[in-house]
């Protein structure tokens, strides 16, 4: 369905295809909203958001609890269909494409890492890891190697045979970090990704996030309280009760 | 310390301030109607063991008059206005039919009433599983407070005296309620139908003896598995932000292999001696000890099930066998009811065949058999509901539990229809394969004894007995996942709901 | 941070020259200003004199005659000294940062546009520092207390943008009510301010009389 990957074939080694990784990733905009608009029963949360996210570009999306950071990730991944406005990730726009659709253009070229508790509970790291490429038809050996590879480069290899209840917070968001990038993803949405973790957890998470976004060439929008976190993005899109109130470009 | 009275005002407060949580008082009405139906079956089975008790052993005659048998040895004759009998020993026209009171022949005759009192006790089973699934997973709110009373600095006692607080007063009322829902039953199965198919005798004073014990025996069984599910492991201080898996113990497995060595040492004395005393008590006991083994070794299939899911790799299997092996109690304990339920089932098909090959095909054996059989198949389904009601249960609280993984899981990539395969999947292992199991294991053991002892070289006895099991097993395996589309059906909002979005939201 | 302490510090390493020290201190301190030689000569005398630090020889090779100087143990005793004493948290009110903020505020001068854009520019240095290669672990720890601090601004700003999001009329002088608490003839007027908008011009004319 996607042309950058079909089933039985790997999204490669991580340490050797930044590369190709970059060349896949599609010239211009990645995410490109309208005019979002979305309510829920009595609280509008977002009222006409404008969003642009370049091809590598990090976006740092800030603003007070409860101005609709969430629900705009959630719109610009997929997850819900705004009431008004239109949504086009990776050239698709998503108000067309059915749920199944919309799930396998997660599945394939969008990684999510959200605050906590994404982890399968039943399931070891590796698994969890290697879970979007398996429900993709990828190869169990295949899968498995590579979500290894993803949790060494993570700093979660100790913790690849462990349950999910037995990890640390910043262990299972690394084992989250690894799981977002082991497609090989052209976007990444993370929502507070540190924000269960103490500040050096947070920060080594975060690096690592970061650094892997960077090295693929891929798009990064992360929603953040976290100043620090924000300042490590190209531009900081800063909301206020349901509206974009501040635009910085920090690079 | 553990029986300080500020410990004890604790459970107490506890558990009337979560009265009022509306999740709590579905689980308080759920594990009362169950409750409640455990002790008018308990009841039922008092009812029907001490029927004889109160009257002397009568006959009919063809022409309607009673022969009751007098203590000394003598016996009295009352005849309906316009018949004479001959006063004779041996005259009586044709054949003596027992005199049952418009009881079915198999209540009515005492050597065979004690089959009707297991299997009235077996059906408490069901409703006792259910009660067990009820009190034991509670709501996930349940355990969290557990957990949080835990951290308070709760001991494990109290926990479990706070468990125990809790379903206390339920198990009362549900044990009081026993009588008033017997006589419902007795109006349904022993007023209703017409003479000669009533199940249940007139309720006796012996009922009335039995109410306070067996109230006392509900409150103390609910009082005792709450106790057990407040143990550590459940209410482990981590659950409040951590749900653990939970392994089946070697204290489970110790349970499973004595019920099975019993059940052996059953078969063993029923095929050493198949005829003398020990048998027919044996027989009786053998269903319940069956059940048992069933209910307990339920787990362990369960866990090689999902052992099974896991090997084939595709990520549906793996998910559904991952979770099934990380709690095969409660669904275990659902496998086990189906698989006696199955059994049931491939007895029952045999039996039918059977009866129409030794050709009893007289009115008064088809009545009989009959009469047994579509009894039987009636207390089987009603044992299948129950079961498939506590498989909804069951999945209801991992489904709502998971919720928020679930919709990680959805945001991940996965499509709805994934996330529904794996619920389905675990639904039909719990019951499909169960049923169908002990359909096939029934079907061939009393098929195949049917074969060898009616057959009689008959060409085509065989080819019948493999029938009797195909049957078996298209209509065991058939209910079972009528039952399995059922509680997926009943799932689909809760199932819905933890894939939506807006779980991402919940802790 | 007192420069003597500092080399005092340098020179407790081992006996070293002035440009090894200005070297030293140039190393430690990378985001910060460089130390002069001028600094580092005058302050070497002063310690020699008040017998922190003494000559412990000179060297001739090569070049100019350089002297080597080493820390003698009442400079060690007032090195301890100095560690041992937690540094003056750093006193608010002087600040230019919060000197614009609140006068922005009390004129009503854009104060949303100020915030955003003193916020994009803590960002942007903040930024900068994080990508500032490490030297070594201690000039890292340099940058991490710089960032610390422009977090600590960035969430000051953020209150402060909460005064200016909150009903334009009450906001600026809230803010005032929080960081000057101890102005009571200011809270004073700010309770009346609270209750009209047409206090509110007056407010304004106040400011701008006092200021
Ligand atoms: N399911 C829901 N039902 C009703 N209101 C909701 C729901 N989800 C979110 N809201 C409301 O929508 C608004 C925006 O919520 P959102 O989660 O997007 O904010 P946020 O910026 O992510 O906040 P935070 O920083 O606290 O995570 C809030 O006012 C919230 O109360
Ligand atoms: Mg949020």
């Amino acid at each position: 369905m996607t042309p950058q990957s079909t089933p039985g074939d790997l999204p490669g080694t991580p340490p050797a295809d930044h590369l190709a990784a970059a060349d896949r990733v599609p010239a211009g905009a990645v995410l490109e909203a309208h005019g979002v608009q979305h309510a829920y029963r009595r609280t509008v949360a977002l009222r006409g958001v404008d969003l642009r996210v370049e091809a590598g570009e990090v976006v740092a999306v800030t603003g007070p609890s409860g101005c609709g950071k969430s629900t705009l990730l959630h719109a610009a991944a997929g997850l819900l269909v705004p009431q008004a406005g239109t949504v086009t990730l990776l050239g698709r726009d998503l108000a067309r494409l059915t749920e199944d659709e919309r799930a396998l253009l997660r599945r394939r070229e969008v990684g999510i890492v959200l605050q906590f508790g994404q982890l399968v509970p039943e399931l070891t790291a590796v698994d969890n890891v290697a879970l979007p490429l398996l429900l993709d038809g990828h190869p169990a050996d295949g899968a498995r190697r590579l979500a290894l590879d993803w949790l060494q480069r993570c700093g979660a290899e100790d913790v690849a045979a462990t349950m999910p209840s037995d990890m640390s917070g910043g262990e299972a968001q690394r084992v989250a970090v690894a799981r977002a990038l082991v497609t090989g993803p052209s976007v990444v949405f993370a929502d507070e990704p540190t924000g269960s973790l103490d500040t050096l957890a947070g920060r080594q998470v975060l690096g690592l996030l970061v650094a892997a976004v960077r090295e693929r060439g891929a798009s990064l929008v992360i929603v953040t309280h976290d100043n620090t976190v924000a300042a490590r993005s190209d531009r900081e899109v800063r909301l206020v009760d349901g509206a974009v109130a501040a635009e910085a470009v920090l690079r | 310390m553990t029986r300080s009275p500020g410990a004890r005002s604790a459970a107490a407060v506890v558990a009337r301030s979560v009265g009022g949580d509306p999740a709590e008082r579905r689980r308080r009405r759920l594990l009362g109607a169950s409750l409640t139906c455990c002790a008018a079956f308990l009841l039922a089975a008092v009812a029907v063991a001490t029927f004889d008790l109160t009257g002397p052993e009568c006959l009919r005659t063809p022409a309607g008059s009673t022969v009751c048998l007098a203590g000394n040895g003598g016996y009295s004759v009352s005849s309906p206005p316009g018949v004479s009998e001959p006063i004779d020993d041996f005259t009586f026209g044709g054949r003596l039919v027992p005199d049952t009171s418009g009881l079915a022949p198999y209540v009515g005759e005492s050597g065979l009433r004690p089959g009707v009192v297991v299997a009235a006790l077996l059906l408490v089973v069901p409703f006792a599983v259910f009660a067990l699934q009820v009190v034991r997973l509670g709501s996930a709110a349940r355990e969290r407070r557990l957990a949080a009373l835990r951290l308070q600095g709760a001991t494990s006692a109290d926990l479990r005296r706070i468990a125990a607080a809790e379903v206390r007063g339920t198990g009362l009322v549900a044990g009081v309620a026993g009588l008033p829902a017997y006589l419902g039953l007795w109006l349904l199965l022993g007023v209703l139908p017409p003479s000669g198919w009533r199940l249940l005798p007139t309720p006796g004073l012996t009922l009335a003896l039995a109410w306070p014990v067996v109230a006392v025996v509900v409150v103390a069984a609910a009082v005792l598995a709450a106790r057990r599910a407040a143990d550590v492991g459940t209410a482990d201080a981590l659950g409040l932000s951590r749900r653990r898996a939970r392994p089946l113990s070697r204290s489970s497995a110790t349970v499973t292999g004595i019920a099975l060595g019993v059940l052996l040492l059953g078969l063993v004395l029923y095929v050493l001696a198949p005829n003398g005393a020990a048998a027919g008590v044996v027989v009786l006991v053998l269903p319940l000890v069956f059940v048992a083994a069933a209910v307990a070794a339920g787990p362990w299939i369960v866990v090689a099930v999902g052992r099974r899911h896991i090997r084939r790799g595709s990520p549906v299997a793996v998910l559904a066998g991952r979770r099934l092996v990380a709690d095969p109690r409660t669904p275990g304990r659902v496998a086990g009811v189906l698989l006696a339920v199955g059994l049931a089932v491939g007895f029952a098909v045999s039996d039918v065949i059977g009866i129409f090959l030794s050709g009893r095909t007289d009115p008064y054996d088809l009545a009989f058999f009959g009469g047994g059989i579509l009894t039987a198949l009636g207390a089987i389904g009603l044992a299948a509901v129950v079961a498939a009601l506590s498989l909804v249960v069951g999945a209801a609280e991992q489904v709502l539990d998971a919720r928020r993984p679930t919709a990680a899981l959805v945001a991940l990539g996965a499509e709805p229809a994934t996330v529904v395969r794996v619920v389905r999947t675990q639904l039909r292992s719990v019951s499909v394969l169960p049923a169908v199991g002990g359909a096939v294991v029934g079907a061939t053991l009393l098929g195949g004894w049917f074969a060898v002892a009616e057959g009689g070289g008959r060409a085509w006895v065989v080819p019948a007995a493999i029938g009797a099991v195909v049957v078996a097993v298209l209509v065991a395996g058939g209910a079972a996942a009528l039952g399995a589309a059922g509680a997926q059906r009943l799932l689909r909002r809760p199932l819905a709901e933890a894939m939506s979005v807006e779980s991402l939201r919940t802790a | 941070m007192s420069t003597a302490d500092v080399v005092l510090a340098l020179l407790s390493r081992g006996p070293a020259h002035g440009y090894d020290l200005k070297r030293g201190h140039d190393t430690w301190f990378d985001q910060g200003r460089p130390l002069a030689f001028g600094q580092v000569y005058a302050t070497l005398a002063r310690l020699e004199r008040d017998g922190l630090a003494a000559v412990a020889h000179t060297e001739t090779g090569g070049g100019p005659e350089r002297t080597v100087y080493e820390i003698t143990p009442s400079g060690r005793a007032r090195l301890a000294a100095w560690i041992d004493e937690p540094a003056e948290p750093a006193a608010p009110g002087a600040d230019e940062l919060i000197r614009k903020t609140v006068a922005a505020l009390r004129l009503g001068l854009d104060p949303a546009g100020f915030v955003a854009r003193q916020r994009a520019a803590h960002l942007r240095r903040m930024r900068a520092l994080e990508q500032a290669p490490a030297t070594d672990p201690t000039s890292r720890l340099v940058v991490e207390h710089a960032v610390a601090h422009l977090d600590a601004d960035l969430r000051w700003l953020e209150v402060a943008a909460g005064y200016v999001a909150a009903d334009g009329v009450a906001a600026p002088v809230r803010l005032l009510d929080h960081v000057a608490a101890d102005d009571h003839a200011d809270v004073d007027a700010d309770d009346h301010a609270d209750e009209s908008a047409a206090d509110h011009s007056d407010d304004h004319s106040d400011d701008r009389s006092r200021a």
